[in-house]
């Protein structure tokens, strides 16, 4: 059974995705001792320094949905179709890896389909903020959230995103028939997910009460902290640390979870240096 | 195995610590039956005997630990007597981080002297399987009943209350004051590293420091467990003292959000922290003739 990390990456006008992917294979390449294998999907070329960090270099299948668009979410339904491994973890592009996270996938493995729905502060807290979140309270949808969910290669996993292909497709609909007033007036993978798992009713075999998959959301209002006291902007508000071996505190906290920075600007070309050199390029 | 208490007092001009320890002593005797030590400072002790005799605070202490006060640490703090008195004093409390070597048990309750022991529920320590022992969860009388946690910034680490301590002579414990003493000996560096506004030294910051670096500088885990109590109750400063009994207490606290007004609070059995340093002086002797023999 084939494992590894898949990174659906497509630059915008404003952001270099594929630099950021990059950033992320690294970091993946120089922590994980197990499960190290790193796809990107993308119709974007790939600069020839960057080749080397990813194992698979996958074309977007079909045609490319979000040609037009800015938030570039509109291929996301297509992971189990991009995916070249048997169990799959979905990761979004802005993301680091500080620590070794290989012992989860024994855990994951269990499930067919395993989602966060409970990702965590800088400090490690469980984010308890629903400012996002309002469609999925009011709706009660599942807190799904698609900077890191595993699935392998199996009938529910193939059912779910069949769903989710026809929420993609017919976001309106779906969103006008199964959600109240508060349903977003732009298609969210987030949110389709969300529903495609719960029209399936298979809530309780995407997601657990364990501790595991996480990650560390930097959206600043999640931070569990008065919004009054900390910027749009995180990173204005709370300094990084990081370290030649590419450890990184935030504020005062050593980092230990995948970390979902958010801020584009927070990745700098200097951190990436220092992954290429822990890696030994 | 020997267990006991340990406290310290160092008098200011104005508040009469070791009267404080004294009173506090002979209620731990009461309620947890244990030997008590004191740290402390000639001058306190002297005045501390020709006040209150040398009889009565031999029947307090079991030791007292004289040390030598350097006299360049200075550390103002404001002294709250309610809303409507406050005085600037120093505040000598450079050398908790001594505890470890100093304590003449195996086992010691480091307690700050205006932590009011009057309940056996600390006796629940001994023989822990934990090496230490400290709260994170603090509550007060009448408004946050529920024990809740704080930080010491708004982005800043959890918040570590010094106020009781239970340790074990044991390498992890040793490792905690030995780190205590690192950042009191730095704390410049750590005050402006973990973003405090005050300059003034807290052992309470200088522990959650030391207990967040020993902790991997996170909070997945921590290597320090609570105390076999919900929380503190803490009596701030703006509260004062109504009248006391025998393990029973009545406090005039001031009600949230409406300064100079109060509520009448009984504490029973309860162990309570008074931060109001005058209203204890003020009872001291009270407490004394309830509790000695």
């Amino acid at each position: 059974m084939s494992r590894g990390y898949l990174i659906l990456a497509q630059n915008s006008e404003s952001t270099d995705y594929i630099r950021m992917a990059y950033a992320l294979a690294l970091s993946i390449k120089g922590t994980q001792s197990e499960v190290n294998k790193v796809a990107i999907a993308t119709d974007d070329i790939i600069p020839e320094k960057y080749k080397h960090a990813f194992d698979h270099i996958v074309p977007i299948p079909w045609m490319d949905h979000a040609k037009n668009s800015e938030w570039k979410i509109e291929n996301t339904w297509k992971f189990y179709y991009m995916t070249p491994f048997d169990e799959t973890v979905v990761l979004d592009a802005d993301m680091l890896f500080p620590t070794d996270i290989s012992y989860w996938w024994e855990v994951l493995a269990m499930k067919d389909v395993w989602v966060t729905d409970k990702p965590r502060t800088f400090r490690g807290e469980i984010i308890t903020s629903t400012k996002y979140r309002q469609v999925h309270v009011a709706n009660n949808l599942p807190h799904f959230y698609i900077a890191f969910f595993y699935f392998k290669k199996c009938d529910l996993a193939s059912e779910l995103f069949k769903l989710t292909e026809l929420i993609f497709n017919n976001w309106e609909r779906f969103y006008y028939d199964y959600l109240d007033e508060t349903r977003p007036k732009f298609n969210s993978g987030d949110v389709a997910y969300a529903l495609a798992i719960k029209l399936l009713g298979i809530e309780n075999e995407c997601f657990d009460t364990n501790s595991i998959p996480t990650f560390v959301h930097m959206k600043s209002a999640l931070q569990n902290i008065d919004q009054k006291l900390i910027e749009e902007d995180w990173t204005k508000s709370i300094p990084t640390y990081f370290t030649e071996d590419c450890k990184f505190k935030i504020g005062n906290y050593e980092q230990y979870l995948p970390f979902h920075y958010q801020i584009k600007e927070w990745l700098t070309d200097d951190m990436i240096s220092k992954l290429e050199r822990k890696i030994g390029v | 195995m020997s267990r006991g208490v340990l406290m310290y007092a160092h008098n200011n001009p104005e508040i009469d610590y070791f009267k404080i320890a004294c009173a506090n002593a002979l209620m731990i005797k009461k309620n947890l039956q244990v030997p008590v030590t004191l740290v402390t400072d000639d001058g306190s002790v002297n005045w501390g005997k020709e006040a209150l005799t040398e009889e009565l605070v031999n029947q307090c202490f079991e030791n007292i630990i004289i040390i030598k006060k350097n006299y360049k640490f200075k550390n103002e703090k404001n002294f709250n007597d309610t809303s409507f008195n406050n005085k600037s004093l120093q505040f000598y409390n450079c050398n908790h981080w001594e505890a470890y070597k100093l304590t003449p048990y195996d086992e010691t309750l480091f307690i700050d002297c205006d932590y009011l022991i009057m309940s056996s529920a600390l006796s629940n320590c001994w023989n822990s399987r934990n090496d230490i022992m400290i709260n994170h969860k603090i509550y007060s009388p009448i408004d946050q009943v529920t024990p809740y946690s704080k930080n010491i910034d708004d982005m800043g680490i959890k918040l570590y209350w010094a106020t009781v301590i239970y340790f074990r002579k044991s390498p992890l414990a040793k490792h905690l004051f030995y780190l205590v003493q690192h950042i009191q000996e730095n704390y410049r560096y750590y005050k402006d590293l973990y973003y405090f506004s005050s300059g003034m030294f807290r052992n309470d910051h200088a522990f959650s420091i030391a207990i967040h670096m020993m902790n991997g500088f996170n909070e997945f885990e921590s290597v320090v467990k609570e105390l076999p109590i919900p929380g503190l109750l803490m009596s701030w400063d703006v509260n004062d003292i109504h009248s006391v009994d025998y393990n029973n207490l009545i406090l005039y606290v001031e009600k949230p959000k409406v300064p100079g007004t109060y509520i009448l609070s009984r504490i029973k059995n309860t162990d309570v922290h008074i931060m109001n340093k005058w209203a204890i002086n003020r009872y001291a002797d009270k407490l004394i003739s309830l509790y000695k023999d």
